[in-house]
């Protein structure tokens, strides 16, 4: 269903008003409100529905609160899948959520991570301005990057109506090799190798001394995999346990065990999850701005996008 | 109506004091890298576009980030626009002077500054050649993906402002697929660090190919992948363009994403087997350049796939390299074709519309008809697996309306791309040269926020002023011209 027109009165109501919008997919991550419990919402729930998808173009795009599942459905009919693997927190996860909290999956290592994937889109910034950025072909550098600049924004700058997407074609097959190594170093140390060797590794992740690789590729490619490189066969339900954030670790954790995803450039532990050197983001609270680096810039480009300020409420204590 | 400066369409440029600006940078730089003489400037008075030229005040060569810094508070205090420099190899007039500013040239800073083989990463300078990037790791079995044409010239900063593709981009994606940092020197003196692993909204994805207009980048780290160990170059030859177009969407919806699809024209292909004696077939129509790698194993598969598609798709002969001399001369043709294609005539102007990969037959017989209605030859050498169209005008500026003919054309071919769904440039940026079919692609809300989003990096909008987004003014002035032509 189209809410755009809903949508975009609403913020445009806010910004005439001075009030405060907090921007919603359907809910799957209540850590990430953002604000005091009076602030109004603005849902995305109801905007949904796939644009246009011509396979052969490797393009789709969508209204922004279409479920995940359900765009990954609809590629998966025709052979292909999105380019990144974002989180599904409870199977209700949005595009338009994934792609605000831009945390990219367990693919990201090796073949990109949500930004890698977004081509252009419709948003809404704190004016109320319906705006266009990007499009829908693979190469395009018309005007500043603004779709890749919303990848993490958390609806500060403006609400995401529509996004135009890469995908890719499923792989032929997919394995998952586990093997035992010492440390996160050896493990890491074991992926440099197989990549290196031209095997088609699309994750990685190293807990409790396993490391566990995933390939997808053409069968022949797989089958030479497995005899040249040895480990057992596990089955592929490891990185969907990840994705969704199913397995234990995420919400009990265990002593000081972390698990690490993305060859290492993800480290999780119990109800937190951190990239690289960035600040930890946290499963309850959602990610703290306070510690985002190069805080001027940021509250300028902020400013640019919503002078009202009305996306970016002051966060609950 | 051209991309030139227009006072009364572009912004006013400072009033600056030059003898002042001079003083204050010998200050700060050694006398060698200071150009204020005539004869000095005018090498830097275009770029790989030279359609539009411009003498700057001054030239400085600052050859440690230190002197940027200096330079950029002379200027800063002094109110002096700067336009940042890499190699000169844009064709968007990009990195063109402008008559009241400093150009800040970055070939200096050309040391790769650490390479980690571990972490598959290598810090170096914005002035570092993106060939040299490559040839530096690749004792590390390592190389650095995107690979322009002008790989051997460009500098990774001009890439990183440009957002700088190349011919294996559609595998490997563009430089923002591959850059994990850049240290940015912003207008007001800060060292601002931009990383993928940053929480918040994507400032590094942004200052990827803002074009010089956001800060100077003076330190990059990229991204380095381990080089395939099995590669396959396909030649493949058609005896229709439309043949040729249709192979390509063919093979992208098959499911089979090539490390690099090229495709070229009989024009080009015969230019370029002259210049570079590549082995091409000068009588085929079109060809096609396919490279796959990756694992042995799949490599053999895919190419199996490959040539059935081809041969479904109408190939007339397809011809795999023997080995890597046969392959680099493959692509050696393909590399130098705009070099080549300029021996044909005088001068060339370089197009960069994207469109979707479907319309490329289309958009080919659009670009016949309006060659042979202009009267200017066209030849066709192009990124054809993204879709990405880098039309040759050739023509001679030396006879009289013929320059303007041939921006004619070219705007023609844009706008083109606009209406089926694509994109005035791919790759190769706004610059100064497309600044009117911005006015076309986007809508003033659109540009207003980006006029906002520039001041957020460049308050006083001294970097690279008059580039990449057009005024208000000229937005008009463009779209009333264009609707007087449809009237
Ligand atoms: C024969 C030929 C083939 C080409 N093939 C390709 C191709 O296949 N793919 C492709 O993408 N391009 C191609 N190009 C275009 C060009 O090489 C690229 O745009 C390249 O990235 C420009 O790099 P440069 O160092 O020459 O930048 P310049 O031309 O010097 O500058 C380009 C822009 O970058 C800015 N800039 C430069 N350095 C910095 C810095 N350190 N910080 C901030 N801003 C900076 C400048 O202000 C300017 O706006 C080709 C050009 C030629 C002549």
């Amino acid at each position: 269903m189209d809410a755009s027109t809903a949508i975009i009165e609403q913020v445009a109501a806010a910004a005439a008003a001075g009030t405060h919008l907090r921007v919603r997919g359907a809910g799957s991550k209540p850590w990430m409100a953002m604000a005091a419990g009076d602030t109004e919402q603005l849902s995305l729930a109801e905007h949904t529905g796939i644009l246009q998808y011509d396979p052969a173009e490797l393009v789709v795009s969508v209204r922004a609160g279409t479920r995940l599942a359900e765009l990954e459905a609809a590629l998966a009919d025709q052979g292909q899948m999105l380019a990144m693997e974002a989180p599904d927190f409870n199977g209700a996860s949005t595009i338009g959520g994934a792609v605000a909290l831009g945390w990219s999956g367990s693919r990201s290592a090796f073949a990109g991570g949500v930004r890698d994937c977004v081509l252009g889109l419709r948003m809404v910034n704190g004016a109320g301005e319906d705006l266009r950025f990007g499009g829908q072909v693979m190469k395009n550098v018309a005007g500043f990057d603004v779709s890749r600049l919303m990848v993490g924004s958390c609806g500060r700058l403006g609400v995401i109506l529509e996004l135009s997407l890469k995908v890719v074609p499923l792989p032929e097959r997919e394995i998952t090799l586990a093997v035992a190594v010492p440390d996160l170093p050896s493990s890491q140390a074991a992926v440099r190798d197989w990549t290196g060797r031209g095997f088609p590794v699309s994750a990685a992740s190293y807990s409790e001394g396993k490391l566990r690789v995933r390939l997808s590729g053409r069968a022949v490619a797989l089958d030479a995999a497995g005899a040249e490189l040895g480990g057992e066969l596990e089955d592929n339900d490891w990185w969907r346990s990840l994705r969704k954030l199913e397995h234990p670790l995420f919400h009990h954790g265990w002593g000081d065990e972390k698990l690490f995803d993305c060859n290492g450039e993800v480290c999780w532990t119990a109800h937190s999850r951190r990239r690289g050197d960035a600040a930890p983001v946290s499963l309850v609270s959602g990610p703290d701005f306070a510690k985002a680096p190069n805080r001027a810039l940021l509250a300028r480009v902020e400013q640019a996008f919503d002078p009202g300020a009305i996306f970016r409420p002051i966060k609950a204590a | 109506m051209t991309g030139n400066f227009d006072q009364k369409l572009d912004d006013a440029l400072p009033a600056v004091d030059r003898t002042a600006l001079i003083r204050a940078l010998a200050a700060v730089l050694p006398a060698e890298s200071l150009l204020i003489e005539p004869e000095q400037l005018r090498p830097f008075e275009c770029d790989g576009l030279p359609t539009v030229r411009a003498l700057p005040l001054v030239t400085v060569l600052p050859d440690s980030v230190a002197q940027v810094q200096a330079v950029v508070s002379c200027c800063r205090e002094l109110g002096v626009p700067i336009v940042t420099r890499g190699a000169g190899t844009g064709l968007s007039c990009g990195a063109t002077p402008v008559e009241a500013g400093v150009l800040l040239v970055t070939s200096r800073l050309d040391a790769v500054l650490s390479i980690d083989a571990e972490a598959r990463l290598a810090r170096v300078q914005p002035g570092v050649r993106n060939l040299a990037i490559s040839d530096a790791v690749a004792e590390h079995g390592l190389f650095y993906a995107p690979d322009p044409s002008s790989q051997l010239a460009c500098s990774i900063g001009g890439n990183v402002a440009e957002n700088a593709g190349g011919v294996h981009c559609l595998k490997y994606g563009l430089t923002i697929n591959n850059v994990h940092s850049v240290t940015v020197l912003t207008m007001d003196g800060e060292l601002v660090e931009l990383t993928v692993d940053d929480l918040g909204p994507d400032l590094l994805a942004a200052f990827i190919g803002s074009e010089g207009l956001f800060g100077i980048a003076v330190e990059i780290t990229v991204k380095l992948l381990p080089t395939p160990p099995a590669v396959e170059t396909l030649l493949v030859a058609f005896d229709s363009v439309a043949d040729c177009s249709r192979a390509v969407s063919t093979t992208i919806a098959a499911g089979v994403i090539p490390a690099g699809m090229e495709m070229m024209d009989q024009t080009a292909l015969q230019a370029a087997e002259d210049f570079a004696r590549a082995g091409y077939p000068r009588d085929a129509a079109a060809i096609l350049l396919v490279e796959l790698d990756g694992h042995a194993s799949s490599v053999a598969a895919e190419r199996e796939v490959l040539e059935q598609l081809m041969r479904g798709a109408g190939a007339t002969s397809i011809r795999c390299a023997r080995d890597d001399a046969e392959r680099e001369l493959f692509w050696k043709g393909r590399k130098s074709a705009f070099p080549a294609v300029a021996r044909l005539k005088p001068d060339y102007y370089c197009m960069d519309g994207t469109i979707p990969r479907a319309a490329i037959g289309e958009v080919l017989d659009y670009i016949c008809e309006r060659s042979e209605y202009y009267d200017l030859p066209v030849a066709n050498v192009f990124h054809a697996g993204d879709g990405n169209l880098h039309p040759l005008i050739l023509f001679d500026a030396n006879l009289p309306g013929a320059l303007e003919k041939a921006e004619r054309l070219g705007a023609d071919i844009l706008e083109k791309c606009i209406t089926l769904g694509g994109t005035i440039t791919g790759e190769h940026g706004v610059g100064r040269e497309k600044i009117n079919q911005m006015a076309v692609q986007f809508s003033d809300a659109e540009l207003e926020q980006f006029r906002r989003l520039k001041r957020a990096f460049d308050p006083e909008g001294l970097l690279n002023p008059g580039k990449t987004i057009p005024t208000l003014k000229r937005c008009q002035e463009y779209r009333s011209i264009l609707s007087e032509r449809v009237a």
